[in-house]
């Protein structure tokens, strides 16, 4: 089940890693959003390390990794915190009424220099947004002799 | 301040129409007018300048039907009513009755602009 996002919205993740190799490791973690099935190149949205990145406050160089503070040894779990920047800008036109988006995860150990990626699956979903609506907003009459 | 309408004249609504949705709609708008306060139709308006009870307009020309209309923009749709006629109390007031459809939501909105018409001999 999805989770339901509204523009405006940040989205944090608590991402529990565990280390399944025999020897200890430290691990960098990088997310992105992506319309449901697309690849990476594809991403809408980015996870930093801080919340509060919008237009109006834009993310520093390297925010968009999130450093394990120390190396895990075999079989440990550790847990890393990341927030998206701000969902659709905050226009909730961005995306199309209750698009499915993907949430592409990629760890890199640092000892080995290897690359691992995760892909959660339809794991956010974009508001519903209202249908159509009219309202009048003026009427111009001119009158016809004929 | 009414509009002063005269037996065979023809009035002219240029309604601009906002979308206030968050998806784009397409509107099918309808109008009549009404005597001031009431709710029978007296005068109709059509797609086309010139229907009267010698040259009546033909099925459905009384709706006009938009484009799809992207939110938060505005569609302007032009009706006519047909020739006005001399069967009024001079200094009759008219309403007019929009009535908008929604056609991919099948939802009715109706707005009356009261007292916008006045009869004149």
């Amino acid at each position: 089940m999805a989770q339901v996002v509204s523009a405006g919205n940040f989205v944090q993740t608590n991402v529990q890693i565990q280390n399944i190799g025999q020897q200890a490791g430290t691990f960098h973690i990088a997310a992105v959003v992506v319309p449901h099935g697309q690849p990476e190149s594809a991403k809408v949205q980015t996870f930093y390390n801080a919340k509060g990145f919008s237009p109006t406050n834009p993310a520093p160089a390297g925010a968009d990794v999130v450093i394990a503070p120390s190396s895990t040894a075999p079989n440990n779990n550790i847990t890393l915190t990341m927030f998206s920047n701000m969902w659709a800008d905050g226009n909730p036109l961005k995306y199309a009424s209750q698009q499915i988006f993907d949430v592409i995860f990629k760890i890199y150990v640092v000892e080995t220099g290897e690359l691992f990626t995760f892909v959660g699956d339809s794991a956010l979903q974009h508001q519903t947004l209202a249908p159509a609506q009219p309202t009048i907003v003026s009427v111009n009459y001119t009158i016809h002799l004929s | 301040m009414a509009i002063i309408v005269r037996a065979n004249n023809f009035v002219e609504a240029d309604v601009h129409i906002k979308n206030i949705g968050q998806l784009s709609g397409t509107f099918r708008v309808n109008a009549s007018a009404v005597f001031h306060g009431g709710t029978l139709t007296q005068q109709m308006f059509f797609n086309t300048k010139g229907y009267s009870s010698s040259n009546p307009a033909p099925a459905g020309a009384q709706f006009v039907t938009t484009e799809l209309v992207s939110p938060n923009s505005i569609a302007i749709v032009k009706m006519y009513s047909d020739k006005w006629l001399s069967i009024w109390v001079p200094g009759q007031l008219f309403d007019i009755i929009y009535t908008i459809k929604v056609i991919e939501t099948n939802i009715l909105y109706k707005v009356t602009g009261a007292n916008i018409l006045q009869f004149s001999t």
